[in-house]
This record gives structure tokens, sequence and C-alpha cells, in this order.
């Protein structure tokens, strides 16, 4: 603490802390307006956003993209590329005034007084330097130790954001950690001065559920440790509803509506804030699947389906690098049903996703689509039968051809499979009826990918999908990279599809909302296999397998009620390269641990198996029927308190 | 990584099995009679039938291949039939000249590159502007008139460079024989005058060879510069309060200079390639010579070692570049151990 004082040259803060109860401002920005050069002149990104943060508070500025909250919060410290134009009509941080503030002036108060995390720590940080060297780096610029001290600052930094082995890790490179562990590293070099105000952009947006509650956790801490203020600019209402003291909802460079985190998420004034609070998919509402009768007969049936990649060395079995990103999957899905496959990254649902239509050829085990066995298919032969399944893929910007029209782009997959007979009037006519089907319209024919929004894009890929009639589709995060208001559109055209021409979905998604909402039942995979299966609303209301439940703990709701007891999972999942030898969750298992750790969990490799009371619900747990009744009271938001299955 | 190398010479064994075909076969495809260069047109039809016997070149193809490489095998190159005097010895003290020439030519361009790609891309424009004019120019001038008016200006008029003629001036004697590189033979032996002497003499050719090629590779730094500039982690280390120059030097260079490293050791080949004509022009006793009269000669051996030790040089420098690549990126390390 008495680094803090030492280090803030602003007498007013520490002393006032102590008698007055009124918290030190830290931030304040009046008539901020941000533009960029564009095509016709300059193009107006922030226009007038006010906003400040006391010290010991967290302000969240939410929005979708395009908003201007990343914008705004990196403009404040010169962190935007150069031709950005930056106005203000009052702006201060920690005392300094930032309308006479040059870039050296800036400089200065970065790092120093303001540290930074950003959405992406794998290219937040410089891939060719030690992670441990640019940490102390921040601790040279900022504090001109020298080597050796700066070195053990930073050793000292990484065990305070809870990087294990600290000593050994700091030798480490960017690319060898995970995802949780380098953003923890990026928080480790933003607190090299302790600075009294934190800017977090998207800190967990590019990160997995269970390794997001653990940097909020880590967040949250040391802002109380340090009394610090922070922004958090973020998209997520849930983050911020767990998190946020107040909150700044932005739409289009303007603020929409402040207040309270309580105020904004449960009286909101504004439409829009309505509007988005209506559009976040509900982890604690029912699946908006119509209860119908699967009118008999599985589209799909998947049996010990094996994906390795690497090999194996005879010779040499050290050097052995065989992973089996798919380890022996048996999944049905009904005609016009929905199969939502769920599971953090690395866990292998693309890679099932991918070798169920053939894209990845599956070492092992069978593929039936629509009664016809897909293995051991030439690519020519399986060409035929690809106009019975389709894929839509995460990044609608990256899967259509930039250089293509829309018609074009929808005449592909006709053509290949010759399916509309008649002359070019028939084939324009089939694709228009197919924009229509998607919501589109003639007036798009002619676009190319990049003249069409996020949300207009993905039509595009479901529009090319539909074209050939499929029975199934996999759709491979096929919302995730949509702003919420978005999805939820995206989401009722996906239903309303179905209804209407009876296809079939493997949804497969990270969002654990979202599957609900759409799926008849779902599969939960860890490590390259299937953990628990089942109906959706029942696996979400009395989850069997301790992956689930703490899957569906570490997702953050639209509650305010800041402690939530919740099942926080130790660590990142094991890379599939190197499993235990029993059952592959046991070092994260919060159930194992509450159970005394019963010996055949780490000798015994539990299978997937059909509940006793349900034979609709599976799980690879010897002590599913534990689950729901060990779980903390409140910890998973969907759990049924009225009792669950025994 | 034993087994990367491994792998890597066992390309190059393929990679020369298939120049030495290729250079035995060019030469024979191509028309003309050894033994008549040799003797000169005044030779009766006799004489000449009677040398291509000794020579060899009346026997099949496949033997004569099989001669071919069995000599090889044995490090033996075969004799000029132009100079009498073995390739193998040839070679030894031409290779080394050659390739002390390329190697100042890439230093000194990879020096002049790199800075002046960094400031072209930093932002001042009139940086940018100049560096592009000096890349067209580079790239617009033959090297060999390049070559003449360095020797017009430097020797001719100012009278500072040495005549433009062998490696070393009159009254040097060759430092006594380690890496065949004078400079750094001269300064093991501590013979400062002769090394300074050396340097002089490569200056003149090095400038020639190297000015194209520093000036194709500022643009590419340039351009990777400006790229890396983009990426996140120089706004990372922007936000720890780093100043403009330790993010140019510390975070933006090493990274941007991944690529030139790869084109640089991509284009040595090209360089060596490429230094043919400046040796003419800076009576450089190189390969490049060498080659270029035994091919007019007819003169098969000295032609086919030339190849083969051209392929091997390419092979061991491209498994330097990529072993070096390996200490720059550690991403690469890992993924190969």
């Amino acid at each position: 603490m008495t680094a803090t004082t030492l280090m803030n040259p602003e007498p007013s803060s520490a002393p006032q802390a102590l008698e007055a109860p009124e918290p030190a401002n830290l931030l304040t920005v009046e008539g901020l307006r941000v533009s960029f050069p564009g095509e016709e002149g300059m193009v107006d990104a922030v226009r007038g956003v006010d906003f400040s943060v006391d010290a010991g508070e967290i302000v969240a500025v939410v929005g979708e993209s395009g908003s201007g909250k990343t914008v705004s919060a990196l403009s404040l410290l010169g962190l935007l590329p150069k031709q950005a134009k930056v106005e203000m009509d009052r702006g201060i941080i920690a005392g300094e005034d930032l309308t006479k503030a040059r870039e050296s002036a800036l400089r200065a108060i970065r790092g120093r007084k303001v540290g930074v995390i950003f959405q992406d720590p794998l290219s937040s940080l410089n891939p060719v330097q030690r992670v441990g060297h640019q940490i102390a780096e921040a601790v040279t610029v900022q504090n001109g130790l020298r080597r050796s001290q700066a070195r053990d600052r930073a050793v000292e930094l990484l065990e305070q954001v809870g990087i294990p082995d600290p000593e050994r890790r700091y030798r480490a490179y960017p690319h060898e950690f995970s995802g949780g562990m380098r953003q923890r590293a990026m928080i480790a070099m933003a607190l090299v001065s302790e600075p009294s105000l934190l800017i977090a952009d998207e800190p967990t947006t590019a990160l997995d559920v269970t390794v997001q509650a653990q940097i909020l956790d880590l967040i949250r801490r040391l802002q109380q440790e340090l009394n610090m203020g922070v922004l958090l600019i973020t998209h997520d209402l849930g983050v911020v509803a767990g998190t946020a003291d107040r909150v700044v909802v932005m739409r289009r460079g303007e603020v929409v509506e402040r207040g309270s985190t309580a105020d904004i998420l449960e009286r909101p004034r504004e439409q829009y804030t309505k509007d988005l609070l209506a559009a976040v998919p509900r982890l604690d509402e029912e699946s908006h699947q119509t209860i119908r009768e699967s009118d008999g007969g599985e589209i799909l049936k998947v049996s010990d389906l094996r994906v390795d990649f690497g090999k194996v060395r005879r010779f040499r079995p050290e050097k052995s690098n065989l992973i089996s990103a798919v380890n022996g999957v048996d999944l049905e899905l009904g005609k016009s049903r929905t199969l939502g496959l769920v599971g953090e990254s690395g866990c292998g649902k693309t890679t099932l996703g991918r070798a169920i239509i053939q894209l990845t050829r599956p070492t092992d085990g069978q593929v039936e689509i629509g009664g016809a066995s897909l293995s051991g298919l030439s690519d020519k032969a399986l060409r035929p039968l690809r106009t019975e399944f389709q894929i839509v893929f995460q990044d609608p910007q990256a899967s259509l051809n930039p250089r293509f029209t829309v018609e074009r782009i929808l005449a592909e997959p006709l053509d290949m499979h010759d399916l509309v007979p008649g002359g070019p009037a028939e084939k324009r006519a089939r694709i228009v009826e197919l924009l229509e089907l998607v919501g589109l319209g003639r007036e798009h024919l002619k676009r190319r990918p990049h003249e069409l929004s996020g949300g207009q894009r993905q039509r595009i890929g479901i529009a090319r999908a539909l074209a050939v009639e499929p029975e199934l589709i996999v759709l491979d995060e096929a919302v995730s990279a949509l702003d919420v208001s978005v999805q939820a559109e995206v989401l009722l055209l996906l239903q309303r599809l179905q209804e209407e021409l009876g296809v079939a979905y493997l949804f497969i998604a990270h969002d654990l909302a979202v599957v609900r909402q759409i799926s008849d039942e779902v599969a939960v995979m860890y490590l390259g296999r299937i953990v628990e299966t089942g109906p959706v609303d029942k696996v979400y209301r009395a989850p069997s397998h301790p992956y689930t439940a703490a899957l569906l703990s570490a997702v953050p709701v639209l509650s305010t009620e800041r402690r939530r007891e919740r099942i926080v999972l130790k660590g990142d999942p094991p890379s599939p390269g190197n499993i235990p030898p029993g059952c592959p969750f046991q070092n994260r298992c919060w159930l194992r641990e509450k159970l005394g750790n019963p010996e055949i969990c780490t000798t015994t490799r539990p299978d997937l198996t059909p509940a006793i009371d349900d034979m609709a619900r599976s799980s690879a747990c010897h002590f599913s029927g534990d689950v729901t009744a060990s779980l903390p009271p409140e910890s998973v938001p969907t759990a049924d308190s009225s009792g669950a299955t025994s | 990584m034993a087994s990367f190398i491994f792998k890597r010479v066992l390309a190059t064994v393929a990679v020369l099995f298939f120049a030495s075909v290729i250079a035995f076969l060019l030469l024979r495809i191509s028309p003309g009679d050894p033994a008549r260069q040799v003797l000169g047109p005044q030779a009766s039809a006799q004489a000449v039938e009677k040398l291509r016997d000794q020579m060899g070149v009346n026997d099949p193809l496949p033997k004569q291949y099989v001669d071919y490489m069995g000599d090889i095998l044995q490090g033996d190159l075969g004799i000029s039939w132009r100079t009498r005097i073995p390739v193998k010895d040839e070679l030894t003290t031409r290779i080394p000249a050659t390739l002390e020439l390329g190697l100042y030519a890439i230093a000194l361009s990879i020096i002049l590159a790199i800075p002046l790609g960094v400031l072209a891309a930093g932002s001042r424009r009139w940086i940018d502007r100049s560096s592009r004019v000096f890349a067209v120019v580079g790239l617009g001038t033959p090297p060999f008139w390049l070559g003449l008016v360095l020797i017009l200006v430097f020797f001719t008029w100012l009278a500072i460079a040495p005549p433009p003629f062998g490696r070393l001036s009159e009254g040097y004697l060759p430092p006594p024989h380690v890496t065949g590189l004078y400079t750094v033979d001269a300064l093991l032996a501590g013979q400062i005058n002769t090394f300074f002497n050396a340097l002089a003499h490569l200056a003149l050719p090095a400038i020639t060879l190297g000015l194209p090629l520093a000036a194709y590779l500022s643009r590419i730094m340039r351009r990777s510069t400006a790229d890396v500039f983009r990426l996140d982690f120089i706004r990372t280390a922007r936000a720890k309060g780093a100043s403009e120059r330790r993010v140019m030097f510390r975070h933006a260079m090493p990274n941007a200079m991944l690529p030139v490293l790869t084109l640089s050791a991509l284009y040595f080949g090209e360089l060596l390639a490429g230094s043919l004509l400046v040796e003419a022009v800076f009576g450089w006793p190189g390969v490049g010579g060498y080659v270029s009269e035994s091919v007019l000669a007819q003169d098969y051996a000295p032609v086919q070692g030339a190849i083969l030790l051209g392929a091997l040089t390419y092979c061991l420098l491209n498994l330097g570049a990529d072993l070096l690549y390996g200490v720059v990126d550690p991403r690469i390390r890992t993924s190969k151990s």
C-alpha cells in the first residue's frame, strides 16, 4: 500500500480517503469526440460522451460492436491509430489534464497511473519475447529498477495474479501459455506500478467461460486489494451484472443510458437498453423449442467416432504426438430436431462437427446420415451425398469468398449439384427465393460480402447451406461472432427455418444460454468425449456431471446479486495429449474433492451410461447421482430448487 | 532437432544427385566438340578423334556418368582441359573469393535495408519518399553499369579506391589459408594492413552487388514494419508507457526482421549467380569468371564441379536460414522440438 501512495504524486487521494468518505475521482471525461478519416471525410466514431470513474469502483461501458466503447476508452490514453482525431471538453485522469496533454504527457500516464488490459491476450503479447521479460520491461520503464530487481518484481507479480510456478513461467513464451494464463500475465503487466485506474477492454471475451470466471474473480480481488478504479469495456451484460457498480450503455458513439448496475439491469428506462436486455439469451429460461413429436427416425447416427491428429512413433515412443481430438463419440439426432454440442475451446467439438460431414476424415468409427453410411466413401462418392448435409461456419466474413457477389455465392451450390432445371431465369428465381427465406431480398443479389453487415453475411451463409435442401445442417459457432441483438434475430430465423423446412441442426457452441434456447437435446463435451447428454431442460435443471454443473455455474447471468456462490474450476482444461488415467476430469473436479477423493476416479474411466431413472439421459461420471445434491445452493442459476433427480 | 537436420541432409543429397545429372547432361547436349576446342581449328581429324578417346567422350553416356560420379565420390572433380589445373585446386581459391564478396554484399544490404525500412515506415514522409526513390533506382540499375560508374568515380576521378583487379594490391601476399576469406584470414594472422587492403578491394564490388538487394529488402522491411505496427502487442507496449524508440527497436523490429532474414537467405543464391558480371567488371578471381570461360571452351569438368558446389552452397545456406529463423522466432523452436 505504501508503494501506491509513494507513486501517486497528487497528495489528495490518500489523506482524503482517511477522513472523508467521498472517494477520489480518478477519471472524468466530458464531451469526448473521436473521428477517423473515411472515404468521404471524417467519420465520427464517438460523439460527445461523458463518463467518470472513482477510486474503488468498477464502471462498465457496454455496447454492441460499433458503439464506440473501446475507441472511447483507448482514446483517453492516446492508444488509437495515429489517424484518429480525439477532442474533449474536459478530461482528467488521476489529476492530469488530458485536454492539454501531449504525447509525452500521455506516455507518462500510461502504465504508471493507468494500466490497460486488452481483449486478445495472445496477440497483445509480443510473440518473440519471454513473458517474464515483457513484464520486467514494464517494471524497468516505470520504476527504472535494475535488471535483477525488475526480474524479482515480475516474478512477484506473476505470483500475485495466480500463475503457478512463477519462477519457471517467467521464462516461457506467450505461445506456451494457455489463454487464461496469458490474460493473467497481461494483468500482471498492467499492475506493475499499482495504477489507480485499470482499463479492461473486453478482458474475458476471448476466454472460455470457466476461465472467464477465474479472470473476473482476479480482477475483482485485485481491485479491492489495491483500491483501484476499473473501467470495464464489454459487450456481455452477464459480465456487467456480476462485476460492475455502475453502467454506461453506449450506442453508435453516444451514451444511451447510465446508472447503477441494478437500475440498468432491472429498471432500464431507454428502449434500446430494454431491447438489448431482452436479446440476451437467458440461461434460466426454458428452451424455445416447441415440444413436438419427432416424426420418427434418425437423420444422424454417430458411433464410436474417433479423430486422431499427429502420429505414433513406434521406435521412439517419447516422440509420439498422437492426440485424439475426438475420442469415441456416440451421438444420435432425430429428424428436424436440434442437438446442442457444448464445451470449452479445445474440447474437440468443432473437429467432431467437421468429422461428421467428412470435412475432416475420421480415424475410426461410423457416421450415418439419413441411413447412408459415410465411412470409407471416396471424395467422389461423397459429393452427391453432400446435398444431405451442410455446414455454416463461425466467421461469416472469412467463410464467404470476398470477390463473389451474393448471387454467385448462392448459385454455386445449385450449379454444382445441378439442382435447378431450366435457364438463368429459373435459377435467379430460386436464388431470390433463398434470399427471402433468410429474410433478405432481391436487392442483395449484386452485393459482395463486405457490403453486408455481420448478421446479413451469416444469413447468406445459412442460405448457401439451405440451397441444396439438406436434411442436416452443422452450425459451428454460427452465432458466436454476432452482437446479441443480431444473434437473437438469427436464432429466431434458424428456428423458423426448422419449423418450415424440417431441417435438423447440430448446433455447436460455447455459449450455454444460446444452446438452451435453441436445442432439444444437449451433449456436453470434454477432452474429446461426451460427458453428459440428455434433453436440454432436464440437463440444465439438474446436471448429472460435475463438469456440466461447473460450466453452468460459471456463466455470468443477468442478476445483480454479486456474490452468488460459484463453482470456479481450478486451472485450464488439460491438453488432449496428456489425459490422466481414470476419469479425464478428475484433476479439475469439485465433486471428487467433496466426496473425499474416491479411488475409483483415478483408476477407472467412467463410460457414458444412461441414468437409472431416465433412459433419455446419460452421464460419464461414477457419481452422477450425487451431482445435483452436492451443488452449493444457488451456484447453478438454472437448477431447480424444488427438487432435482435423486 | 537432430531429425530435422538429418532430413535436410538427405534432401541435400537428393538435390546434389539431380544437380549432377543436369550438369552432366546439359554440357553433353550442347553442340560443339571439346577436343576440337582444345586442339584448335588446325588439328587433324585423326588427332581430334584420338583426344576424344582419351577424354572419354566417345564412351556411351551412362558409362561416362558412372566414371564421372566415381571420380566425384573419391573427391576428384577432374582436370580442366583448358588450363590443365585440377578443378578442385581452382575452386578452393575461387569459391572463397566469390563467397567473401557475396557475404559482404549481403551484410551490407541487410545493414542498409533494416534501418532504412524501419525509418521509411515511421511518421516522417520525406524519409519514405527518399527510400522509395532509392529502391526504384537501386532495382532499376544494371549492376555492371553501377560497377563501372563506381570505378570511374572512386578509382579514376577520386583515386581513393584500389585498381579494379584482384583481391589484393600488388606487393601484398595472400594471408595464410584458413577459411579462404582474405579479410578473415588476415585478421587471424594479425596482418592488419592486408586486412584493410582486402577490405578496400572488396568495397566497390560489394556495394555494386549489395545495393540492388538493399533497395529490395528495404521495401520489404518497410512493409513488414508497417504490418507489425498494426499488431496488438505494439499497443500493449505503448500502454506500458514505453517510449516510441523502445516500441520500435524492442518490439517492432525483431518481429519485422523475420521476413527480411528469410528473403535475404533465399536471395543469397541469386546474388552469387549475379556476381558473374560484377566479377568480370572488377576482375575478381571468383567462380563466376571461371565458369563462364569454361562454358565457352566446352570444358566439362570445371562447369560440372561449379554447378555441384553451387547446389551444395545453396542447400547449406537454406539450412542455415532455417536454423537462424528458429533462433529468432521461439514459436518455431518449440514446434520443431
